[in-house]
């Protein structure tokens, strides 16, 4: 017996040593990747292995969000599009123009455009199109609402009631992509949106879907010529890491948002080709101040986000991949992002005296303050599959802890969070948003401080509420000139930092990484272009 | 007598069940959430009161427990697990696509584990406290010792990414991406099996039956072959049915590190989205499938153990 | 042979203190404090003064594998107090009534042994939602049952001997009777299979974690450890490797220290 015992302890630490050592040495080189994309005689290489996040079960783009899914796989189009500064540029529409009352827009479709069965793509299927978001999506009055939608030949008038200043970038959300309602199950079609994915114009078709995992094929007929691959496929990689180490090994040929501790394994490699972009989202953390919440004390709220050291998580956790936080909208639009002030900045002392004045003290000796017996004790809401959110969540918690808040991270599912945030189900959430939807950042604005009455603005659940910014808004929404637009956006941004509405936490940069063997792998402003035609081999 | 008995378990696991099924619906139950705002919800719109309270009402939600327990009940018995709520298709759909990526991976990995734990265990037994015996025991005393989860991440971290030879993301069952979770699962389950395998030869070599046969001069390897092996069977087909109940489990986190789609990773998912009856219906299959199998393991004792085959224990 | 079962027993008795005394020691140990951020110093190689390298929010991996040791010790004694005391409770009641009782006992636990506890406790922790609490009532909801099991069995086999008989006869109340007669005869080969559990225990809280469903974040938990290092296995390695020969060095010293135990008190043997 004893020396079986002894014989284990010596081998315990044998192999502890082992391990020790190997991952102290590293084992270097990487495999070598097969050359698969080599041309067929079609002109086509056949296939390009892209290594994406997808949250959605289904490509019915009323959906959810789904119609990103649609349009960031190659497979929908809009009329329109945003280009590399978010100017609203023709798509599957080719020009078009305002009438002198403002009221009614004439939008012509491309001759030559066709959806991927090989129908024709005419105002009257674009009309059905927009008709059908309509009926299907709650979502679509939060862009616009017509009174009157004729379709002539390739010509499609649209009229609002309210002049619609921005409706051309509010048709180039996903939502509006265009689908051939006539394929549709539900319009008596042979094809199950949801499952096969919706008949569309773009250059590659659904060959099979999952949510793990997509196979796209070339639509041979696409309006733009033919797409460089014959097929595409879009395994979902949820965990960064896991799929920045993906694009090492060579499984995949491109990745998006790779993480941004993990960016110094591509930058300055030949192996790859790494595009960056300061994007046009801000990581926001909502503060839930409705009635009766801990966060209705304003004095609360500025305490909270003065404790909170934005330039160094922002600097050195994220290793500057992200700009440290400010303002609502991000300093790649210009929205006076430098001319904002930011009356909570980084201050512990204030954060300190601050809930001194709220009449927080620690009576109990734990470190936590309380009042009335009650601790001061906030959940955050978080969710995994962006890498940023929950350092930045354990940041809040560890720098909030310093001053006496004691919160708790909660860490749910992404389709959980949307949710969560219209029912105020938090004290504090933070998501990761785009902040132009439609080349500028008025939806935004209004999504989530704009009053909600009764639901009327459900993403607003933080129970945030200033007339003035409220009027503010209704101003905002039948204003034509751009110079004054711009200016009654800061002046909102102001007004939520003099609020102390939100935390915002940092803007990221945007990535797609690429092997060097593949061209054009760029990630766009808009978070919806990812494969697109032209993403092509490098020669 | 045979038959007899095999109807005897059968009533004991459909009341098993019953009670699996009970418990199960009592726990997602008192959890947290309103399935019915779960079901209405696409995620981007607020539901008017009204709805929420008509629909409750037609999914029989606003019924006491017993009752919407009854109701679930005859469901399954007509195959109906219900509706996933976050992917809304039906459960048994959901479990379906996930069951061949964790069958192949169990599969595979009961497979390498068979193949490092017999020649070992046999070994071990056959030349009893040598230097080859303690080593092969200290080796299978530290595989026990060593979770899983962290075998796998140094595995992926060794010959995913610094070797390269297998490759990193699931997203598919295919057989070079198996290696890497099926070698991980396999570890501690060979370390404690090759224990089990020793212990039973070991017990079996203590028989009088070896002394005798090898005083008559009849080779070991015969004895090994004829005897003793076939003996050592029955207690190590007992112990497969204990590992293949920690092999349900222990996937479950494998499949997460590896991001292998299995029945684990779902029902992870289906816990964080909080998808109970997707939960509801993974902890039932899983519980069916174990107790089968625990079945078909007692039922082979009667084929292998003639003393049990004759009546005579 | 003997005599060296006992050797061994002690040196890893000693070991079994060690690291007791590590966990409740840390403080003099190691000078950082497991929870205080020093983002400036984020992800640092091991060397210098953080032996082990920093987190991911700087900080110090070693006070953290220190300070994990009283979470992962401490949640695992009282899933094991509690487990034990509940099983052996259940069990006794059933192994001395018989009957009804007993049929009804059993007949819950057999439900219990119906599917993999991993599994169940999984499904438990993580509808409850993540707390250290629920992870404890999670493996403790499946791990009773073994106990009841063995103490019914070892109950069933004294409680027909002479002197339980003479203590009934002699009038002492039942209860009594369960405490004083059986409880003393059967507690020393309970202890022994706990003290044999207690390896598996740490494994499984740690994998709880692992998933998310058990410790949260900031604690200093293996498991949560290990999570997090995997998160940067890329770029900063050994924030995954430290917590998880943690676990391995301390229940390799759990196991064994469990199975001389069973030696000294079975000298019959290996099962």
């Amino acid at each position: 017996m004893f020396t079986f015992t002894k014989a284990k302890k010596a081998m315990a630490a044998a192999l502890a040593t082992g391990m020790l050592a190997s991952f102290v040495t590293g084992c270097g080189g990487g495999g070598d990747k097969k050359a698969d994309d080599k041309k067929a005689a079609s002109g086509q290489a056949e296939k390009f292995k892209f290594g994406v996040t997808n949250f959605a079960d289904s490509l019915e783009p009323t959906d959810n969000y789904f119609g990103w899914v649609v349009m960031r796989y190659g497979l929908g189009e809009c009329l329109f599009k945003f280009d590399e500064k978010m100017v609203v540029q023709p798509w599957v529409a080719d020009k078009w123009s305002v009438s002198e009352d403002k009221l009614t827009w004439t939008i012509h479709i491309r001759d030559n455009v066709t959806f991927s069965n090989g129908k024709k793509c005419d105002a009257e299927a674009v009309k059905k199109s927009i008709e059908r978001v309509f009926a299907k999506s709650k979502r679509a009055g939060t862009f616009f609402a017509y009174t009157k939608m004729e379709a002539k030949g390739q010509d499609l008038m649209i009229t609002t009631k309210e002049p619609m200043p921005n409706l051309n970038g509010a048709l180039s959300d996903p939502l509006w992509l265009i689908v051939d309602v006539t394929s549709d199950k539900a319009a008596g079609g042979d094809r199950d949106f949801s499952k096969q994915g919706p008949i569309c114009t773009g250059p590659y078709k659904v060959k099979s879907f999952v949510k793990e995992k997509a196979v796209m094929e070339s639509n041979d007929t696409y309006w733009g010529g033919k797409p460089p691959y014959k097929v595409v496929e879009i395994p979902s990689i949820d965990d960064p890491n896991t799929r920045a180490m993906a694009l090492q090994s060579g499984e995949i040929d491109a990745a998006v948002n790779i993480a941004a501790g993990d960016m110094t394994l591509f930058r300055g490699k030949d192996k790859f080709r790494v595009s960056e972009l300061a994007s046009l989202r801000t990581v926001i953390t909502r503060l839930n101040q409705r009635e009766g919440r801990i966060l209705n004390d304003k004095r609360v709220r500025e305490a909270l986000v003065s404790s909170l050291d934005r330039e160094t998580y922002n600097k050195v956790l994220l290793k500057g991949t992200f700009i440290a936080g400010k303002a609502p909208v991000p300093p790649s639009l210009d929205y006076g992002f430098d001319q904002l002030k930011d009356p909570n900045a980084y201050n512990v002392e204030r954060a300190k005296k601050l809930l001194a004045e709220a009449g927080w003290k620690d009576t109990n000796g734990d470190g936590i303050l309380d009042k009335d017996g009650k601790p001061l004790q906030l959940t955050i809401v978080t969710y995994n599959s962006r890498a940023e959110l929950p350092l930045y969540s354990e940041a809040i918690q560890a720098d909030a802890k310093k001053v006496g808040i004691d919160i708790k991270i909660n860490t749910v599912d992404y389709n959980l969070v949307d949710r969560m945030g219209i029912n105020g189900e938090f004290d504090l959430m933070i998501s990761n948003n785009i902040t132009a939807p439609t080349g500028d950042p008025e939806i935004y604005l209004n999504w989530y401080w704009r009053t909600n009455v009764d639901g009327n603005n459900p993403q607003n659940g933080t129970g945030y509420s200033n007339p003035a910014y409220d009027e503010l808004m209704a101003k905002l929404a039948v204003e034509f000139d751009k110079g004054k637009r711009r200016e009654m956006m800061i002046k909102a941004q102001q007004i939520i930092l003099d609020d102390c509405a939100s935390i915002f936490m940092g803007y990221p940069q945007t990535n797609m990484v690429s092997s060097s063997k593949i061209a054009n792998a760029d990630i766009k402003p808009a978070d919806y272009y990812w494969l697109t035609p032209e993403i092509k081999p490098a020669k | 007598m045979k038959g007899k008995e095999i109807l005897h378990r059968l009533v004991q696991m459909i009341f098993t069940l019953l009670g699996v099924t009970f418990l199960t619906f009592a726990l997602t139950y008192i959890a947290p959430g309103d399935p019915v705002e779960m079901i209405l919800e696409v995620g981007d719109t607020i539901i008017p009161k009204e709805v929420i309270e008509a629909t409750r009402k037609e999914l029989g939600l606003d019924q006491p427990f017993h009752v919407q327990y009854v109701r679930w009940l005859g469901g399954l018995l007509t195959g109906d697990m219900g509706m996933s709520y976050s992917a809304r298709v039906p459960v048994a759909q959901k479990l379906m696509e996930a069951l061949p990526g964790t069958i192949a991976l169990a599969g595979s990995s009961l497979f390498i584990m068979m193949i490092i734990a017999l020649p070992l265990g046999i070994i071990s037994a056959l030349h009893r406290n040598s230097i080859i015996d303690n080593v092969i025991r200290a080796v299978t005393f530290v595989g026990i010792s060593m979770p899983s989860f962290w075998v796998g991440l140094v595995l992926l971290y060794i010959f995913g990414l610094q070797l390269g030879w297998f490759p990193i993301a699931g997203g598919e069952v295919e057989f070079r991406r198996m290696v890497l979770p099926a070698v991980t699962l396999a570890i501690p389950m060979a370390a404690k099996y090759t224990r089990q395998v020793r212990t039973a030869l070991l017990e079996e070599l203590n028989q009088d039956y070896v002394m005798g046969a090898r005083a008559r001069g009849i080779p070991m390897s015969r004895v090994l072959w004829h005897h003793i092996l076939p003996n050592a069977c029955l207690p190590l087909i007992t112990l497969l049915g204990l590992t293949i109940g920690w092999l349900l489990g222990g996937s479950a986190v494998i499949e997460m590190v590896f991001g292998w789609p299995g029945l684990g990773k779902l029902a992870v998912h289906a816990i964080e989205m909080r998808d109970y009856p997707l939960v509801m219906g993974f902890v039932l299959w899983i519980a069916v499938f174990y107790m089968v199998i625990n079945l078909i393991i007692d039922c082979s004792y009667h084929y292998l153990d003639p003393r049990i085959r004759k009546g005579t224990r | 042979m003997k005599m060296s079962d006992k050797t061994t027993f002690r040196v890893f008795t000693g070991l079994v203190l060690l690291i007791i005394a590590a966990a409740i020691f840390a403080p003099l140990i190691t000078s950082f404090d497991p929870y205080a951020t020093n983002m400036k110093d984020a992800l640092m190689e091991p060397g210098g003064n953080h032996i082990f390298g920093t987190d991911k929010l700087g900080r110090d991996c070693f006070a953290r594998i220190l300070y994990g040791a009283r979470v992962s010790l401490s949640m695992t004694m009282v899933i094991v107090v509690l487990m034990t005391a509940i099983g052996t409770a259940i069990g006794i009641v059933a192994g001395y009534c018989g009957g009804r009782v007993d049929m009804v006992l059993m007949r819950i636990s057999d439900l219990m042994l119906a599917f993999p506890g991993v599994v169940l406790a999984i499904a438990i922790a993580g509808i409850m939602g993540g707390s250290a609490i629920n992870t404890i009532l999670a493996l403790t909801v499946v791990g009773w049952t073994k106990y009841a099991r063995l103490a019914r069995s070892l109950t069933m086999k004294i409680r027909d001997r002479d002197f339980v008989a003479a203590a009934v006869t002699n009038g002492t109340r039942p209860i009594q009777v369960l405490y004083r007669h059986i409880l003393p005869n059967i507690i020393l080969t309970i202890i022994v299979t706990a003290a044999m559990d207690i390896g598996t225990m740490i494994m499984e809280i740690a994998g709880l974690s692992f998933l998310g469903f058990g410790a949260q974040p900031p604690t200093p938990e293996w498991g949560l450890m290990l999570n997090e290092g995997r998160q940067v296995i890329q770029t900063a390695p050994w924030v995954m490797l430290y917590p998880g020969l943690a676990i391995l060095i301390v229940v390799a010293i759990f196991n064994t220290w469990g199975d001389c135990l069973r030696d000294i008190m079975d000298p019959r043997g290996n099962n």
